[in-house]
């Protein structure tokens, strides 16, 4: 899906990265490992004292929550505070609460009473074959659009494209996703109209595989295409900035072929900002993929976040929240290492 | 880069600073917004969203929730959009919903650039260690997931307008700040800023008189970019349930339509069409911001430019 050019380019650029394996990169590193736990640790914090500044007693909300009117004797109530980690002083549930994070352990659902961890690990594949795939969708639309509309700007084909993909840009994921819905699956019948697969069809691996696919398709589009855009323009930009540039016009008067310049001369240094924008996508990604599952009633993240959002299951929120935020940040990170050994101008 | 667009703005003031750069420039920003197609459309729908959204009571009198009428009726002349499956009218729903649509974005947009171009001016003109302190604040707030911090507190706190409002305002800023910083990094050593000094301007002035005047153009076109996406933000929580239960949103009217999607078409199609344009007039009109404003993209065909601030789609 990654298109011929785009990982020809993404080869190149990685093992021609200048000043990779140079001593600059490294005296950034500690520093930027220091931001970002510090990151982690201001999300953390947030995390732990949002539910706290609610207003009044989280102990009665719950009891307002489930059997309206109920009230607690002193014995279940404190058990109840000492069960959801508010017993003691602000700074002792909070150590008590890093203490349970650092073994995993991100509290109970009160809806199901399963720990957190095993609620979202039984959905979390679904959001990584759904994000993902959609991630790679659109990097791999946005590469070989961006690559040939700008490559042949003010073409008909690039004004196409620009007019299609800056239509799409308008439209909210949701939007999107319940036109194609309504138009695929309720009129024409094509797709499934909700869920990850088939429940009660018996299939082989293979026919397995195909189901999953179909259902897969109409929410990894409506993803993949919001996102094609972000790498399309970017992309596009960054060939036609390369278009005007000194090292191309030399290749061609060498007599270099159309092939070459394009892709190993104009497409491998428009690519460097495709690297930080994929990392910034994933936040969008997630984004999207909540409302999506929501649309698709798809079963991964989204969707319990959706049902936790119904059932004012706080923790299954919180849990998500972090899992979804410390994931984010953690591929920023990673994007904006990868980014300083790509690109050796970043490092001063 | 700053300079040319305020020049006649300053100059008004009896301002000596803010050079015109590029000479000859002297018309007013809207003017030169109004002299192209996509900023001409882009103020037309944007004016045309501001009013009926401002003027929302009286376009549409009443209770937008008010239930009654004869539920799932297709448009016609007394209800302009039909009625839902609860029999609210569509017409009144759809527009006080612009209207939420457009408090958020109003708020969110005056809190956020409140708060960036203090940072940003304020950390680019100080340098050293400040800056360092500050833009670490803003890297902070920068990689926290919105979308999910905004649906924490909408869960967490009571939903309403003014949780959704702060937790937007709250985190919105940082690319203000940083683009803000840049600029002011550029401006704090140009000649002018430093014969204020000389002069015995202090601080606050020279950052007041001489810095901001500099810095709004760029500020103005990275308000606008950002605007589009707090009203898909307002409508993609509210679709997802968390919109205050008394106030009217289209995120929540395309939530509620979903089901009837094969009776009654006109229940996702007009809110659906109101968020576009809204979304639409925004985006148009901060892509000609940013062909007037910001001259180094001017070569560009319209809409590809400011890409990498726009992150178009995505978020939403």
């Amino acid at each position: 899906m990654g298109g011929e050019p785009g990982r020809k380019a993404l080869d190149a650029a990685l093992e021609d990265a200048p000043g990779a394996r140079g001593r600059a990169p490294r005296r950034r590193w500690p520093q930027a490992l220091g931001s970002y736990a510090l990151t982690l640790l201001a999300l953390v914090t947030l995390n732990f004292l949002l539910p706290r500044a609610m207003p009044g007693d989280p102990i009665e909300a719950l009891a307002a929550e489930g059997s309206g009117g109920f009230t607690f004797g002193e014995q279940s109530r404190q058990a109840l505070e000492e069960y959801y980690g508010l017993d003691g002083s602000l700074l002792e549930q909070y150590g008590s609460y890093l203490g349970r994070l650092a073994r995993g352990d991100l509290g109970r659902s009160i809806a199901t009473l399963a720990p957190v961890r095993d609620e979202i690990s039984r959905r979390l594949p679904w959001t990584i074959l759904l994000v993902g795939g959609s991630l790679l969708l659109a990097t791999g639309i946005g590469l070989l659009t961006g690559v040939h509309a700008g490559w042949r700007r003010d073409r008909p084909l690039d004004r196409t494209l620009l007019t299609v993909l800056l239509a799409v840009r308008e439209l909210p994921t949701f939007l999107l996703g319940s036109l194609l819905l309504f138009l695929f699956a309720v009129k024409l019948e094509w797709l499934p109209l909700a869920g990850a697969q088939d429940t009660f069809g018996s299939f082989g691996p293979v026919g397995k595989v195909v189901d999953i696919g179909r259902h897969l398709l109409l929410p990894l589009v409506v993803l993949g295409l919001g996102l094609a855009v972000g790498t399309y323009l970017v992309m596009r930009a960054g060939m036609v900035t390369q278009l005007g540039s000194d090292h191309l016009l030399l290749g061609q008067a060498k007599g270099l072929g159309q092939r070459r310049l394009k892709y190993r001369y104009a497409a491998r240094n428009a690519l460097l900002p495709v690297v930080s924008l994929a990392a910034l996508q994933l936040g969008f990604a997630i984004t999207g993929d909540v409302l999506v599952e929501r649309v698709f009633t798809y079963p991964g993240l989204g969707r319990l976040l959706f049902d936790s959002l119904t059932a004012r299951d706080y923790p299954v929120i919180q849990g998500v929240f972090l899992v979804v935020s410390v994931t984010v940040v953690t591929v920023n990170a990673l994007a904006d290492g990868l980014y300083r050994r790509l690109d050796p101008r970043t490092v001063a | 880069m700053a300079g040319s667009i305020l020049a006649s703005a300053t100059a008004e003031a009896g301002d000596l600073a803010a050079p015109a750069l590029d000479g000859g420039q002297r018309d007013g920003v809207l003017q030169r917004v109004a002299r192209r197609p996509s900023g001409v459309v882009g103020l037309l729908l944007t004016t045309f969203v501001g009013v009926v959204s401002s003027f929302s009571g009286w376009i549409a009198p009443g209770d937008p929730f008010l239930l009654g009428n004869p539920a799932l009726l297709p448009p016609s002349g007394g209800h302009r959009f039909g009625t839902d499956n609860l029999g609210r009218d569509l017409f009144r729903a759809v527009v006080h919903g612009m209207r939420t649509s457009m408090t958020v974005v109003v708020w969110v947009t005056v809190i956020s650039a409140v708060i960036g171009i203090t940072i940003g001016a304020v950390a680019g003109y100080r340098a050293g260690v400040v800056d360092r302190a500050l833009m670490r604040v803003t890297e902070l707030f920068q990689t926290i997931p919105r979308f999910f911090l905004a649906l924490l507190a909408m869960s967490l706190f009571e939903p309403t307008l003014r949780t959704l409002i702060i937790v937007l305002g709250l985190t919105s800023w940082t690319l203000l700040a940083r683009v803000v910083r840049a600029e002011t990094l550029s401006i704090r050593t140009r000649e002018y800023v430093e014969s204020a000094r000389a002069a015995g301007g202090n601080d606050v002035h020279i950052l007041v008189h001489h810095v901001l005047p500099n810095i709004l153009p760029t500020a103005i076109v990275v308000i606008s970019l950002g605007a589009s996406r707090v009203i898909l933000l307002e409508a993609g929580l509210a679709f997802l349930g968390l919109s205050d239960q008394d106030r009217m949103s289209l995120g929540f009217l395309i939530n509620n339509a979903q089901q009837f999607l094969e009776q009654a078409w006109w229940m996702s199609v007009f809110p659906g069409v109101a968020i576009v344009l809204a979304v639409l007039g925004i985006n148009l009109l901060a892509d000609t911001f940013n062909d007037v404003l910001n001259p180094l993209l001017r070569r560009e065909p319209a809409g590809a430019r400011g890409s990498i601030l726009r992150m178009p789609g995505g978020e939403v």
